[in-house]
C-alpha cells in the first residue's frame, strides 16, 4: 500500500518542481546572467564619466546637443519626427519628454533620466535623447549645438 | 476504382490531423488571449511584456511541430494587434520582429537539440525575443546604437520571466502527458 502511494507521489506533476529546473538550466541561466552583465559593465566602461550631456536624435541625424545645466536653467527642445513635434526638457533633474505626438507615450511616462548612458526613445516618432559624457571621444565637444 | 476517385472528391483528412488542427486553433486563440491581456496588464516598463503568449508557442512546438509554432507567433501577433489597435504601427512591426525571432530561435535549438528542456528553450527564446525587438527599432526608427544602452538591464528581466514561462509550459506539457 504505501509502496503504491509513493509511487502516485512521484507521478505528481508539481509545478515547484518544475520551476526550478534541470541543473542544465541552471547553467544556461548562470551563463546568460553573467554575459549579460559582462554587456552591461562593457557598456558603462564605453561611456565616459565627464560631464553629462544630452544629445537629441532624429533617425541618425544629431538635432541637438546639450550639457545638463547644474542650474535652474531650463532647456526646451522641439525636435521634429515622423508623425510630429516632440518637445524635450532639458534641466537639472536630467532629460524628460514633456510632449510626444505618439499614442502610447512611453516616452513621456520614462520620467526623468539624468545618468550617462541613459536614453529616451519615441520610436513612432523616431526621436531619441541620450546622455553621454563629454569626454566621450566619439563626440565633438560643443556647448549647443543645433540643426 | 473507388465512388470518390470516380466523382473527384478529395479524400478526407484523417481524423488525427483534424485532431492537430482543432489543438492548434484553440492554442492560437489561448495565445490571443494571453497576448490582449497582456496588453491591459500594467507595464513593468516601456519595453518590457512577461510574454506569456510564448507559453502557447512553445507548447505548440512540442505538441504540433515547427511549422504550427511559427505560424502561431505569426498569427497571434497579427490578430492580437487588431483586437488592441496596434495593426501595422511601430508597435506590430517590432512585436512582429520579438515573436518572430523568438520562435525562430526555438525551432533552430528544438531540431538541434531535441531533448534540450522547455525552460532552457524559453530563456534562450525570451533573450532572442528581447534582442530581436531591439534589432527591428534600431534598423527601421531609431537609427542609433546608443539605444543598446537600454538592452542589458531588459535581458535581465527576460532572463526572469523567460524562466518562468518555461516553467508554466513545462508544467502544463507534463500534465497533458499525464492525463492523455
Amino acid at each position: 500500500m504505501n509502496d503504491a502511494n509513493s509511487h502516485l507521489k512521484t507521478d505528481k506533476v508539481s509545478f515547484r518542481q518544475c520551476l526550478k529546473g534541470t541543473w542544465t538550466d541552471r547553467v544556461l541561466l548562470v551563463f546568460l546572467l553573467i554575459s549579460i552583465a559582462l554587456l552591461w559593465f562593457q557598456i558603462e566602461k564605453t561611456l565616459s564619466h565627464g560631464l553629462p550631456t544630452a544629445h537629441v536624435y532624429h533617425g541618425e541625424i544629431l538635432l541637438a546637443s546639450y550639457p545638463l545645466p547644474n542650474d535652474d536653467k531650463v532647456i526646451h527642445v522641439a525636435a521634429e519626427g515622423e508623425i510630429g513635434v516632440s518637445d524635450i526638457e532639458i534641466s537639472k533633474h536630467g532629460i524628460h519628454f514633456v510632449s510626444s505626438p505618439c499614442t502610447t507615450h512611453y516616452c513621456m511616462l520614462s520620467g526623468h533620466k539624468k545618468h550617462t548612458g541613459s536614453v529616451i526613445a519615441c520610436v513612432p516618432n523616431h526621436i531619441m535623447v541620450v546622455i553621454r559624457g563629454a569626454s566621450d571621444n566619439t563626440q565633438p565637444h560643443f556647448d549647443a549645438v543645433t540643426e | 476504382m473507388s465512388e470518390n476517385v470516380k466523382r473527384n472528391i478529395p479524400p478526407r483528412p484523417s481524423l488525427k490531423s483534424l485532431e492537430d488542427k482543432a489543438v492548434w486553433l484553440s492554442f492560437v486563440l489561448l495565445a490571443i488571449g494571453l497576448h490582449v491581456f497582456e496588453a491591459t496588464l500594467p507595464s513593468l516598463g516601456p519595453w518590457f511584456k512577461l510574454g506569456l503568449a510564448n507559453i502557447m508557442t512553445l507548447l505548440a512546438l512540442v505538441m504540433l511541430g515547427a511549422r504550427a509554432a511559427l505560424m502561431l507567433a505569426i498569427a497571434r501577433v497579427i490578430i492580437g494587434s487588431i483586437f488592441i489597435g496596434t495593426l501595422f504601427t511601430p508597435t506590430f512591426f517590432i512585436s512582429l520582429a520579438g515573436a518572430l525571432t523568438a520562435a525562430t530561435v526555438l525551432v533552430v535549438l528544438y531540431k538541434m537539440f531535441p531533448r534540450m528542456s522547455l525552460i532552457s528553450l524559453s530563456l534562450l527564446a525570451a533573450v532572442a525575443h528581447m534582442s530581436g525587438q531591439f534589432i527591428a527599432v534600431e534598423t527601421w526608427f531609431i537609427q542609433q546604437p546608443a539605444i543598446y544602452y537600454l538592452l542589458p538591464p531588459l535581458l535581465l528581466l527576460s532572463c526572469i520571466s523567460g524562466w518562468i514561462n518555461g516553467a508554466i509550459s513545462n508544467y502544463i506539457w507534463q500534465r497533458f502527458k499525464r492525463e492523455s
